[in-house]
């Protein structure tokens, strides 16, 4: 193996390693802060009548509760490193089964949220950027910059009230109707793309914004670089000189793609709320509450190892994209 | 490619139209049948589980009850003493023993599960177990605990022991348990019955059976046409989680939804704008109340330095204008509540005296008992102590909050300083069962038989597994409540409890300040009939949809999925 080659795989080794350290960190302290918050699953719950005391020491000891803290641990990171993520007892279930569920739903509107805000943002942004302080530039910077000054859910509410109660063009909420199973294929999938459609513009929308103003500002830089100016005066075809600049004004793009990651996540949560979209990040939120010890931290897992596999994918991007990052 | 640009054109704006609109037209066959018809209901939460014995919240109650019986339904005036006013359910009848210390139900023998096995004695016996063994995680199993066991003589007979007489031991027995089938719950780990198949695919006995459950999304109910008490007269149900309260109101008034419960005052105003949508309420069997610390945080065995005294519970009693209060907050859909129970549970409320809304009376009740004002501060004190206390808040409660604001600004015109702690539910609980506050805005779900005051009020409920969290104690209260719990004469037990009620709005351990009603929104082309205040979905099997009114929805009739 050469030097260069060595180096760089030794590299995404660490980084690996790092994304590994995150997560454990991450869940370690989930672990710990949410058991040091008042209540536990068993907690009397409010304004009801309490379960004797008797009763509830036996449910914590069924489950493991009534250990110290030093062993719940040890035997929680035993079985979340064999892949047992423990049993959730807000859903009376495995976490494992919960998180099958819902996990994909929040993939889904994510991935499908990210790839609109990446395409859609970096067209805009590199459009904008090489009409720098046009009418349109100016136009779609104010509108940007008002989407991304907008809390999601409230443009949520926004786009329930407008398309849904105003117009009646949407579902309100779920992923399909209540009757979805008496309909045709056909209007089954249509049935799947109305549901989808708004939390996934509204999850788009500050995402694309997002994208949009760092495409810009990155490519009205690039398109004042000398190079630019030489590939004209060399006669390269003005969509030849934007390609060649676009690909210059990509890196710090991708840094934001990094970063989008866990800001998409915790969207998500409040769209995921208001459209009933039964994903990964209101049923944290919930879980939070109910004191579902070990459905939050298995949340935690996956959320911080997205971050972080979103973090590597930028890098890989960013080395891909940029020969000087290549290079050093 | 201008070509290519013409074709896609209007295949867009096809896509974009049927996405938008998918509006069929009215092709269905009209349907004349007196049964028929779908509700779609929004659910305020995903139910957990579907097992009686560990439904909890009002949105797996709603389900569950709907898929399983009990023995005998209690009847409309709620009366617990004995067996009266109860209706035949999974019993045909039943037989008390000459002492009153066991009662013989046979099981219809027409009953089937849902599988078509037969129902058996076996089945209520096993229900029984698994209701009351602390390994299943029950919470129920408390209000079970005056059976001692059930036996079955014979498959047809399940008897129930009890440990003592008492005049609700029929209630016990009957209003508390729902029937599930023995012979799918063989072999179970009591430790682990949350996870067998039955908590997510339910069979039952009930006018409606159940079809399937999609997880976060829906579960569907379908009448069952074979049922030993008839079919229910719609022809399918599909609760669909909504935990979003604008989002589930927005499903009701675009009739993605034919019901939601409860309205809050402000979707009341706009229900009432709405034509399709009727608004139906019944009473909540709940109240609140802002419960006051008699005991010292610091020290339980001392008083209160500020509220141990009676006179200055009753002067910050008088000093709120409750009507004000519940008008403001609750507007049409609450009510001034009168004590530690709901009216619904009252022979007669207006026997009892509340505490007046009386100003300038609170002031001197004040003055008398040595609280004043000084020159320096405007909040009173007595021996050093100045007349303050802190409102614990339950951070969810967007009403309790609203009163407590209320509160302490009237508070504040008789000298009484309110401190307003807002805390999230956890920690609010663990401080009250810890007897760490001052006051707290508190609410209780009650439930017919009136054992919450036993369990709320009363001495022996201070501290352990009592509820008793403020130390509130009168002797003349808990031997009255006794009376009332135990006694057969309904005159005595009537008596007993004004006695019991008047003592302890007397005593003002609390302010009591609403009884809530539930509002429900339903679809104009329902016909509920009554909503049974135990719960609206008592009476769902017997919801109509007049055939003239039926919708597409309405018309998918009993077919199953395709």
């Amino acid at each position: 193996m050469t030097g260069p080659r060595r180096t760089r795989l030794s590299r995404a080794i660490g980084r690996l390693l790092q994304a590994v350290l995150v997560v454990w960190a991450a869940s370690t302290a989930t672990f710990v802060l949410l058991r040091a918050a008042p209540g536990d699953p068993y907690t009397t719950s409010l304004d009801g009548f309490s379960v004797p005391d008797s009763t509830r020491a036996l449910w914590r000891a069924q489950r493991g509760l009534d250990q110290p803290l030093a062993k719940q641990y040890a035997l929680w990171l035993r079985n979340a490193a064999r892949g047992d993520l423990g049993y959730s007892t807000m859903f009376r279930r495995p976490v494992r089964d919960v998180m099958r569920e819902v996990l994909p739903r929040t993939l889904l509107l994510m991935g499908l949220a990210l790839a609109t805000s990446v395409l859609c943002g970096m067209a805009i942004g590199a459009w904008q950027g090489t009409r720098a302080d046009s009418t349109g530039d100016r136009w779609i910077s104010r509108l940007s910059m008002i989407a991304v000054s907008l809390p999601e859910f409230w443009l949520a509410l926004l786009m329930l009230q407008l398309f849904v109660q105003g117009l009646g063009w949407f579902p309100a909420t779920g992923v399909v109707a209540a009757m979805h199973d008496l309909m045709s294929p056909g209007e089954q999938l249509l049935d799947r793309l109305r549901h989808l459609a708004l939390p996934w513009f509204t999850l788009s929308l500050v995402g694309t914004a997002w994208f949009a103003r760092f495409q810009r500002t990155s490519m009205t830089d690039a398109w004042r670089e000398p190079f630019v100016r030489t590939a004209r005066a060399k006669g390269l075809a003005e969509r030849g000189v934007r390609q060649h600049a676009w690909r210059t004004a990509l890196v710090p793009v991708i840094t934001l793609f990094g970063l989008l990651f866990p800001a998409l996540l915790g969207g998500a949560v409040f769209v995921e709320r208001v459209f009933g979209w039964p994903g990964m990040g209101y049923t944290t939120i919930l879980a939070v509450g109910a004191r579902d010890y070990e459905l939050v931290a298995a949340a935690v897992i996956v959320g911080s190892a997205m971050t972080a596999l979103g973090s590597l994918l930028a890098d890989a991007l960013q080395t891909m994209a940029d020969p000087r990052t290549r290079a050093s | 490619m201008i070509a290519q640009r013409r074709v896609c054109f209007p295949v867009l704006l096809t896509i974009l139209a049927t996405l938008l609109g998918c509006g069929g037209g009215d092709t269905a066959p009209r349907d004349e049948r007196e049964e028929g018809g779908t509700v779609v209901i929004a659910l305020a939460a995903e139910p957990a589980t579907l097992l009686p014995p560990l439904v909890g919240s009002d949105f797996e109650q709603a389900v569950a009850e709907v898929v399983y019986d009990r023995l005998a339904d209690i009847g409309s005036a709620l009366n617990t003493v004995g067996d009266a006013g109860f209706s035949p359910r999974l019993a045909s009848r039943w037989q008390w023993a000459a002492d009153s210390m066991s009662i013989a139900f046979t099981v219809n023998p027409a009953a089937r599960w849902h599988d078509g096995t037969d129902v058996t004695s076996a089945d209520v016996q096993r229900s029984f177990v698994l209701y009351t063994d602390p390994r299943t995680e029950s919470r129920n199993a408390q209000l079970l605990s005056n059976i001692d066991s059930v036996s079955t003589p014979d498959a047809e007979t399940a008897t129930f022991w009890f440990k003592r007489r008492s005049p609700q031991q029929f209630y016990d027995a009957v209003h508390h348990l729902f029937v599930m089938p023995a012979h799918l719950l063989v072999d179970v780990d009591l430790t682990q019955l949350a996870t067998v198949p039955l908590a997510r695919s339910p069979v039952g006995t009930g006018r409606f059976a159940f079809v399937s459950w999609t997880s976060g999304q829906r579960i569907e109910l379908r009448s069952d046409t074979i049922n030993y008490r008839g079919r229910a007269m719609l022809d399918r149900v599909y609760f669909v989680p909504t935990p979003d309260f604008g989002a589930a109101t927005v499903k009701l008034f675009t009739g993605e939804a034919d019901f939601f419960s409860p309205l809050n005052r402000e979707s009341l105003e706009q229900a009432s704008r709405t034509p399709s949508v009727h608004v139906w309420s019944y009473p909540a069997l709940r109240y609140l109340h802002l419960a006051f610390n008699l005991r010292d945080p610091a020290n339980r065995a001392r008083p209160h330095p500020v509220l141990g005294d009676v006179a200055v519970r009753r002067a910050l009693s008088m000093a709120t204008n409750r009507e004000r209060v519940v008008r403001t907050v609750y507007d049409s859909i609450g009510s001034v509540a009168i004590g530690p129970a709901p009216r619904v549970f009252l022979p007669d409320d207006s026997l009892l005296r509340s505490i007046p809304y009386d100003v300038a009376g609170a002031r001197a009740l004040l003055d008398s008992a040595g609280w004043v004002v000084s020159s320096s501060d405007s909040v009173r004190s007595r021996d050093g102590v100045r007349l303050r206390f802190e409102i614990l808040v339950p951070s969810v409660s967007v009403n309790r909050d609203r009163m407590a604001v209320l509160l302490q600004d009237q508070l504040r015109v008789i000298g009484a300083e309110v401190v307003l702690q807002r805390l999230e539910p956890n920690a609010l609980v663990e401080r009250t069962k810890k007897g760490q506050f001052d006051a707290w805005m508190g609410g209780w779900n009650t439930s017919p038989g009136l054992v919450g005051l036993r369990q709320v009020w009363s001495t022996r409920a201070i501290g352990g597994d009592g509820d008793n969290t403020g130390g509130y104690s009168n002797s003349t209260f808990d031997a009255n409540v006794d009376t009332v719990l135990t006694a057969f004469d309904p005159t005595i037990a009537r008596r007993a409890l004004k006695t019991a009620m008047q003592t302890i709005i007397d005593d003002a351990p609390a302010i009591w300040l609403v009884e809530e009603v539930s509002p429900v929104g339903m679809s104009a082309r329902i016909d509920p009939g009554v909503l049974p205040s135990t719960g609206w979905w008592h009476g769902l099997p017997e919801w109509r949809i007049p055939a003239a009114l039926r919708s597409d929805r309405d018309r998918a009739g009993l077919g199953s999925a395709n």
